[in-house]
Order: C-alpha cells, then structure tokens, then sequence
C-alpha cells in the first residue's frame, strides 16, 4: 500500500470517526443527522482513495452510490424532522426516549413510575329492610307468614321511623 | 517454539503493529475528543488561535523533513482543514456555526477527492453536499430555532462514553490499516505496478467521460437501482412530511 493511500485512509478514519462521536453526543435531530453525512463523507474518502490505488472505476461509482444514499437519506430524514418537530415542537430526540427498550436502563435520566390505579367503589344508599332485626319471612318456614307477623313487621317499620 | 502454522503467521502480524501507536491514538482521541465536546474550548479565541499556529507548524515541519511533492502538501493541507472542520463541528454549541464546520469539512473533502482525481465525484459531492444538504439544513434550523440556545443543545449526551468509543474505534482502524500493510504488502502493491494505459489515467480531463461510460454500459445495473432508490426516498419524503388532513364531519 502506498503512503498517500494509507494517509487518505486514516483521514477517512478520523471522518468517520468524529461523525460517529457527534451522532452519540447531539441532542439536535439536525445536527444528528449531519452527523450521518460526515461518517458517509469518510466512507467516500476511502472509496476514491482505493480506487485511485487500483486505477479503475469502481470505487468511484461506489462513491457516486454513495453520494445518493446520502441525498435520500437527507430528504426522507429532513422529511422525518419536519414531522417529529410538528408533534412535539422540539428538536430534543430525548423528546422521543419513551421509544426506547427498557425504562429500566441505568442511564435513563427519569425512572418509570408506575402509578397503581386506585379502585373507588360506588356508595350506596341503605334501602329495605335490616334482616339482623326483622325475621326474614322464608326462614318462617312453609306457613310462616301470618297475620301477626304483618303485624309485627309493620310495628317495627313504624318504630324505625320514629 | 510454535510448530503450528497459523499460530506463527498470528504472531506475524502482532509484530507488526505498533501497538504502542494505536494505545495512545485510543487515549489521545478519547481524551480530547471528551475536553473538546464537554467544555467547548473551540469557543474562546485564544485556543483556536492556538490550534492555527498548531496547525502551521506541523505544516512546516513536514514540509522541512519530508520534502513533499506540491500534490501531497496540497492533500495534507485539505486533510487537516477537514479534520479542522469536523472538530469544530464536534465542539461548537450554536447549531449555525455547527453547520458552517460541517460545510468546512465537506468542501475540503470534496478538495481530497479532487486531488485523488475523482473530479466528477468531488464536484458531485460539492453541489450535493454543500449546495443542497447545508442550504436545506439551515433552512429547518430557521425555521425551528428559538432566539436562545435550548437545553439539549448545551447539556450533550455523555460525552466522555461517546468520545471513549469514538478513540478505541479509531485505535482499532489503524490496527487494521497496519495489519492490511503488513500482511498483504506485495499484494497490494500489485496494481500500482502496472503501467498505466490512457484508459486507466484516472486524471485526465476526459476522465469524468470514461467514469459516465462505465456507469452507463458496465454498471448500468447499478445507476438503475440507485435511480428507484432516488423515487422511492421522494415519494417516501412526500408521504411523511404530508400535513394531516382534519377531516370536518
């Protein structure tokens, strides 16, 4: 491998390399994706710079493949933004962190509270009769039923009232 | 001592390494990388002011001791405006200067490629990158950004992981480029060798007119994928950034 090859190689590295670290640091979906373009402008650095050492064509049209890969991917990202930035009216993609796997990851800047849904039952009002004073007629028996316990209940539901 | 073949051929190609250069490109990387990201020091003058003069100096260094040819100085120089401008994109908090570094780099990219006599695709990369990408960028930036700097702009996203990551990646990239030299050195050198046809004189005028002559009888296959890649990404861009219509019932 000759010097400038090698040189152009590492400076390819050094792209793709600080891409990548702007990817992992920015918080701005925009610069993110500039982020991408650079790591993308390295891979087409070492594309030229081998096709330059075996002097034929094909690294240059793995570049120009390259170069359209980078446009679509900024129009279908510039795309994504516009839409992400309508939802929420911020570019922070931690905006976006409930897509994330586990909320249990330790460096998840807000834990998950889980909120237990408290059960109300509904209150009701008292109605009839309390059997624990009034006889209940069928444990009266087949013939339980008579005058004097009409009486009866009728005298208590009297008393109660008063 | 080592009787097995693959075994002697691995040491081989330890030895060759320079381990010592890829342990302090990690460190250094990692390092700076961290320093530069966490505490922005590309925003005081003085230190950029300092890099400059750095810059200059290591320029006349290799100029005093390796003699290079007016095409190698021309390269390097674009090489470390690059490296320049990524580092700047790297450090910068406002997103505006953010860009015009990330601008910087890929102008002094497609410089790169025109000096390895790629000319169609540095001059393709110039429109694509800077003409189109930037401008678009900045447009968005206008139109959604706030007077002030917002606080995902100033509080980054563990930068000390990142630019960790960032060094052993490119400790392990360089152990692999002198692996590749050290290992394959009399294949690589192979192709160099041969002499070159006016076919294959990569940097002549009529160049880009070869290029578009392979592009369009040998890998024609290739331009059409990438053609249906180019409308499938516009109707795919059409179809996302749509406004939803309110339907009034």
């Amino acid at each position: 491998m000759n010097d400038t090859t090698q040189q152009l190689l590492l400076f390819g590295a050094i792209l793709f390399t600080i891409g990548m670290v702007g990817f992992l640091t920015r918080r701005s979906m925009i610069l993110m994706f500039l982020s991408l373009e650079m790591m993308l402008a390295g891979v087409s650095v070492n594309l030229i710079a081998f096709s330059k050492q075996h002097q034929n064509y094909q690294g240059q049209l793995l570049a120009i493949m390259v170069l359209t890969v980078a446009a679509c991917e900024a129009a279908i990202a510039l795309a994504m933004v516009v839409s992400l930035f309508r939802r929420k009216a911020t570019l922070d993609i931690n905006a976006w962190s409930e897509l994330n796997e586990t909320p249990g990851f330790p460096y998840s800047e807000k834990p998950m509270v889980i909120v237990e849904p408290s059960i109300e039952y509904p209150i009701l009002t008292p109605a009839g009769l309390d059997p624990s004073k009034v006889p209940i007629p069928a444990d009266l028996g087949p013939s339980g039923w008579t005058q004097t316990d009409e009486q009866r209940l009728r005298d208590t539901e009297v008393s109660q009232n008063a | 001592m080592f009787s097995y073949p693959l075994a002697q051929s691995m040491l081989d190609k330890v030895g060759v390494v320079d381990w010592h250069l890829m342990a302090f490109v990690c460190v250094a990387f990692a390092a700076i990388g961290y320093y530069l990201i966490q505490y922005g020091i590309l925003n005081s003058k003085s230190m950029l002011i300092l890099g400059t003069v750095l810059m200059l100096t290591a320029g006349l260094l290799i100029t005093v001791t390796h003699q290079p040819s007016l095409d190698t100085y021309i390269l390097l120089a674009f090489c470390g405006l690059a490296t320049g401008g990524g580092i700047a994109f790297l450090s910068v908090r406002q997103p505006i200067y953010a860009a015009l570094g990330f601008a910087t780099a890929i102008l002094s990219c497609a410089g790169v490629l025109f000096m390895q006599s790629a000319l169609f695709v540095a001059a393709a990369m110039m429109i694509v990158y800077a003409g189109a990408t930037i401008i678009i960028f900045l447009f968005v930036l206008m139109f959604s950004q706030q007077s002030s700097l917002e606080t995902y702009e100033l509080k980054l996203n563990r930068p000390l992981l990142a630019s960790l990551i960032g060094g052993l990646f490119l400790g392990i990239l360089v152990y692999s480029f002198q692996s590749i030299e050290g290992l394959t050195a009399t294949q690589w050198s192979q192709p160099t060798t041969r002499p070159l046809s006016v076919e294959n004189k990569l940097a002549t005028p009529s160049s880009s007119a070869a290029l578009g002559r392979a592009m369009f009888t040998e890998y024609l296959v290739t331009v059409e994928l990438v053609g249906a890649l180019l409308l499938a990404s516009t109707i795919g861009a059409i179809a996302i950034a749509q406004r939803t219509i309110e339907v009034e019932q």
